[in-house]
């Protein structure tokens, strides 16, 4: 092995090693402050610097969280099963740890990597997503089976049947993207999203963020999803005969799952890197990227301090027949709408384009007069070039400044646009209306008597 | 160099990973130690440069075949895996006998030193190729496919609603 | 209701290899409100047998009192339900007042009526607090809760110099008046308190989430409550409309115009034992107001000597607690002990039902049944 290979390795993984896990130490110390104040209360504050009174908002909270844990004692249960017990909180943090690899993260020190380490660039980076993320399925359930508890088990099997029923509707609403871009690599989807234009912003994006930022929440077991470790119910469900080290690893592990998921919906729908100034500063697309991670988990938080739990049937009823319906319809949609969008659009953006290459293709013809250029075809033609590019947001900037001009086409272009669109959000809302009446329980507030 | 002893590791993973499987009196045991196999099955296929295939293999092997499995295991009563009943070799002969013929059909080609490059035509193993490959020739399969599973899915979950009937009917009487 | 039972037997039939899953819920258990524990046997996650354990807080309480003085076992009902001290004080006073003949000054009574109510708030919103909490809302309503639950305890450690056991009703009065400015300050405290409600209703009551998870969870019919005894809330809640205050008007409830909230009867599921205490503490705040606004100047007690030996008697005191009837049973054989001394508690008797409730649900909906019921152990188990 040459030096030239390890120190790739290193480059390339190193950080994700060592970024992540000090954004989960952030992120518990986020999520303490944020639930406290939610719930009236002040939250860490206390824990510093040590051995002084500066309290420092609580920032040692983690670091002195992570002391503790390591120095607990590490209890296993006399009829566990030993090895089980020990690989599940490894087996829950790896798939986590390897996700990572698949988000198009680019970091400034990328351009020091020779090229022979090629985890990034998966031509499947997507499916190798769902496939490996799907494995923490198994280690939950082992951490369940293992610790020979009923409370461990009855969670490890809440797990596992949520966790594989919100696989499908995850799955569904990133295909919408998929079929959009062409490609399963991340980085691809990463590229078609440059210059704000996210898919989170068309129609069927939106459903798709949606579900797929619900179906998210019930993955990584966020409330309301969080059955697996109901607290009220089965009081830390798979994890509940971990201590120490162990537990601090589970915790690392779903954290860091949270951190990936949120990832692959920043990297779907939410143009990954993209941001604005990237031009004067490229850097900054890693910044950009993990601060809309890090909004992502600020909503997950403050679900959590919002919502009760659902019930194990009310949760499997909203993934079977709510979610995956409307994740299947919208896969419909988006196809038929896109590719109807596409075709009107495209033939009015390439007569727009022929209008202006024509004459340079007749130009032979002596008698051909130059035709006179209409109001706003400059601006039509860099819509149209924007359209061939892909450029959604940069061909109806340039469109709409045509159409003010007065340009028929460009106008006919817009109309067509933005009636699809509208069209299809409509229908969108139509049908999760409708599979909503149909799915949801009967429940509503009641009237009650008073006796004088 | 590195390839090589990839392979190797893998391989050896492999087989161990097979042979606990069938081994273990455990079913939990033996269903992770199953796992490891399709996992380094899996890592074989990313060695080949077959990326869309090993993420299948893991999707499908470890995420739904496994699980399924698990589920399975869960719906029986030794569940907690506390059970120490033995479970008997009967018939262990005819399953190595099958073993075996399987391994010399498999190896036959080799033995004979047949000509293979005829069989198997070198593919392009990126998922675009794959992806089109289903679409243009393969596609009638494919639909076909997918309607089979589309009414196997359906009639599973007619029987299960049919299961809840006759509930229903033992409850009005 | 006993649809999973059923279930279970025909699998059993059908020759399929099944167990259930028995799980001892308690006496450690973070919804289990102390230390109550069920034993519950899970078909998948749906319930088909459960088994209440208690006594794991025993303490003796009856026998106690019936070793000491009638007025020294007064700080030991304290305990009982020790989120509702001032109306257990009560009820054991109005038990032990019928013993002896005393005259119950006006200003204690207003002031009685007025801890009672006060008592009832605290227990009312911590209850919808741990009720929600049951449901998987981490925290967030609890601590909503405990914030006006803690402004009350303030006003009882005022008067009383304690929070929770306050110790503060004697026979034929209260131990001493409340301080100068408490009315005040409970006057502001009532004025700002349906604000907090209409907080709590708001995003409580229409929540999509509560909603589907309480309604037709764990009814409880008309017959099965009035057969079993289930008082209180509870009660209302399964279209019984019965309340003591209204039935016994004991004190001087009969002066107070309020009203009492009880359902048509055609579910008593936990939405509605949530949705009657809800709407419970608005009644409680409008005869604050009316008592706050009428009390009286004047003595605190009334003439009672602190041992005491009654003629022999059977008496039986009852109240309507923020639980349900709490009644003291006393039995006077001419000293100065009580021969026999019996709480009828209510959050026991209330227990009683849960089997019948949680039956065919599931193990989340055991736990919220139980939370609705709403019992504190140390009333249970005594």
């Amino acid at each position: 092995m040459s030096f030239e290979l390890i120190k790739d390795i290193l480059l390339a993984t190193v950080p994700l090693l060592v970024i992540f896990p000090s954004l989960f130490a952030f992120t518990t110390w986020m999520e303490r402050k944020a639930l406290a104040r939610i719930q009236n209360r002040i939250g860490p504050n206390k824990t510093g610097i040590p051995c002084t009174r500066i309290g420092l908002f609580g920032l040692g909270q983690p670091a002195a969280d992570g002391i503790k844990m390591i120095f607990k004692e590490d209890i296993v249960p006399r009829g566990a099963d030993k090895l089980f017990h020990l690989l599940a909180p490894i087996l829950a943090l790896i798939p986590a740890m390897l996700i990572l690899c698949f988000l198009p993260l680019e970091f400034p020190w990328g351009k020091f990597i020779s090229g022979k380490v090629q985890a990034f660039m998966l031509d499947s980076a997507v499916i190798f997503f769902f496939a490996i993320s799907g494995l923490a399925t198994l280690a939950i359930f082992m951490a369940g089976w293992a610790s020979r508890n009923k409370y461990s088990l009855l969670g490890g099997m809440r797990a596992v049947a949520q966790m594989v029923s919100y696989e499908i509707p995850l799955l569904l609403s990133a295909v919408v993207v998929v079929m959009m871009v062409g490609s399963l690599n991340a980085k691809e989807i990463a590229d078609a999203q440059t210059g704000f234009n996210w898919f989170v912003f068309t129609p069927w994006g939106l459903a798709a963020f949606v579900i797929f930022f619900i179906a998210a929440l019930a993955e990584t077991n966020r409330s309301p999803f969080d059955l697996p470790e109901a607290e009220s119910e089965i009081i830390a469900g798979y994890f509940t005969e971990y201590s120490g080290f162990k537990f601090a690893l589970f915790f690392l592990g779903e954290y860091i799952a949270m951190f990936a998921i949120s990832g692959l919906a920043v990297t779907l729908f939410l143009g990954a890197g993209d941001g604005p100034f990237l031009t004067s500063a490229p850097w900054l697309s890693v910044v950009w990227f993990i601060a809309k991670i890090f909004g992502l988990i600020a909503v997950m938080i403050w679900l959590r301090g919002t919502l009760p739990r659902l019930r194990v049937d009310q949760l499997m009823a909203f993934a079977w027949k709510f979610l995956l319906p409307l994740s299947i319809f919208n896969i419909l949609l988006a196809g038929l709408t896109h590719f109807a969008l596409d075709a009107r659009v495209a033939a009015t953006s390439d007569a727009i384009l022929y209008s202006i290459h024509a004459p340079h293709t007749h130009s032979g013809e002596a008698n051909h007069e130059h035709p006179k250029p209409v109001a706003g075809q400059k601006e039509a033609v860099m819509g149209a070039l924007h359209y061939t590019d892909k450029n959604w947001m940069g061909a109806m900037k340039w469109f709409s400044k045509a159409a003010l001009k007065g340009h028929a086409q460009s106008r006919s272009i817009l109309g067509w646009g933005f009636g699809i669109w509208a069209m299809s959000l409509i229908v969108l809302y139509v049908m999760a209306k409708g599979l909503d009446n149909v799915s949801r329980s009967t429940a509503k507030p009641r009237e009650y008597l008073y006796a004088e | 160099m590195t390839q090589e002893i990839t392979f190797w590791v893998l391989a050896v993973i492999a087989v161990l990973g097979a042979l606990v499987a069938v081994r273990r009196r455990n079913l939990i045991h033996g269903v992770f130690a199953l796992m490891i196999f399709f996992a380094s099955l899996s890592g074989l296929f990313l060695l080949l440069l077959a990326e869309f295939i090993a993420a299948v293999q893991i999707l499908v092997y470890i995420g739904a075949v496994g699980i399924l499995l698990l589920f399975a295991i869960m719906l029986t009563e030794r569940v907690t895996g506390d059970d120490a009943r033995d479970i008997t070799s009967r018939g262990s002969f005819w399953g190595w006998a099958a073993a075996l013929a399987v391994l010399v059909v498999l190896l036959l080609p080799a033995i004979q030193g047949a000509d293979l490059s005829q069989v198997a035509k070198p593919i392009n193993p990126s998922v675009k190729a794959l992806g089109q490959q289903m679409m243009e020739p393969y596609v009638v399969t494919l639909e076909v496919l997918a309607l089979l599973l589309t009414a196997a899915l359906i009639g599973a979950v007619a029987a299960s609603q049919g299961g809840e009937k006759t509930k229903e009917d033992t409850d009005d009487a | 209701m006993i649809t999973a039972a059923l279930n279970y037997e025909l699998l059993q039939q059908e020759g399929l290899e099944t167990s259930l899953l028995e799980i001892s819920m308690g006496p450690h258990h973070p919804s289990t409100h102390g230390v109550f524990r069920m034993d519950v046997k899970l078909d998948g996650e749906t319930v088909v047998e459960l088994r209440p354990v208690f006594g794991y807080l025993h303490r003796n309480h009856e026998k106690l009192a019936e070793n000491m003085t009638y007025l020294s076992s007064m700080p030991f009902t304290d305990r009982l339900d020790y989120f509702n001290s001032m109306t257990n004080n009560w009820a054991y006073a109005l038990a032990a007042e019928k013993l002896i003949e005393v005259e119950v000054p006006e200003r204690a009574e207003y002031l009685r009526v007025i801890m009672a109510e006060l008592t009832r708030l605290v227990n009312h919103v911590t209850l919808v607090g741990f009720f929600i909490n049951d449901l998987g809302a981490l925290g967030t309503p609890l601590m909503y809760a405990f914030r006006e639950r803690e402004k009350i305890l303030d006003l009882f450690e005022q008067a009383s110099g304690a929070r929770m056991m306050c110790n503060y009703f004697r026979f034929g009065g209260l131990r001493n008046d409340v301080p100068e400015g408490w009315l005040d300050r409970t006057r502001e405290l009532v004025d700002r308190f349906p604000a907090f409600l209409d907080e709590y209703e708001q995003l409580l009551c229409e929540n999509e989430i509560i909603l589907s998870r309480t309604q037709g969870v764990g009814n409880l019919s008309r017959e099965l409550a009035i057969n079993a005894g289930v008082t209180g809330p509870m009660l209302r809640a399964s279209g019984v409309n019965y309340d003591l205050r209204k039935v016994d008007a004991y004190g001087i409830y009969d002066r107070f115009k309020f009203r009492v909230p009880y359902t048509d009867g055609d579910t008593g599921d936990c939405y509605d034992r949530f949705m009657i205490r809800m709407l419970e503490m608005r009644e409680s705040v409008a005869i604050l107001k009316q008592a706050l606004a009428d009390i009286p100047e004047g003595d605190i007690i009334g003439k009672v000597s602190k041992v005491f030996k009654p003629k022999p008697a059977e008496v039986y005191g009852r109240i309507e607690g923020p639980k349900g009837e709490l009644g003291f049973y006393l039995i006077a054989d001419g000293t100065t002990k009580p021969y026999r001394y019996r709480v009828r508690p209510p959050s026991l008797i209330n227990l009683t039902v849960l089997r019948d409730m949680c039956l065919g649900g599931k193990i989340a909906d055991a736990v919220i049944i139980l939370g609705s019921i709403d019992i504190v152990l140390g009333e249970v188990d005594r």
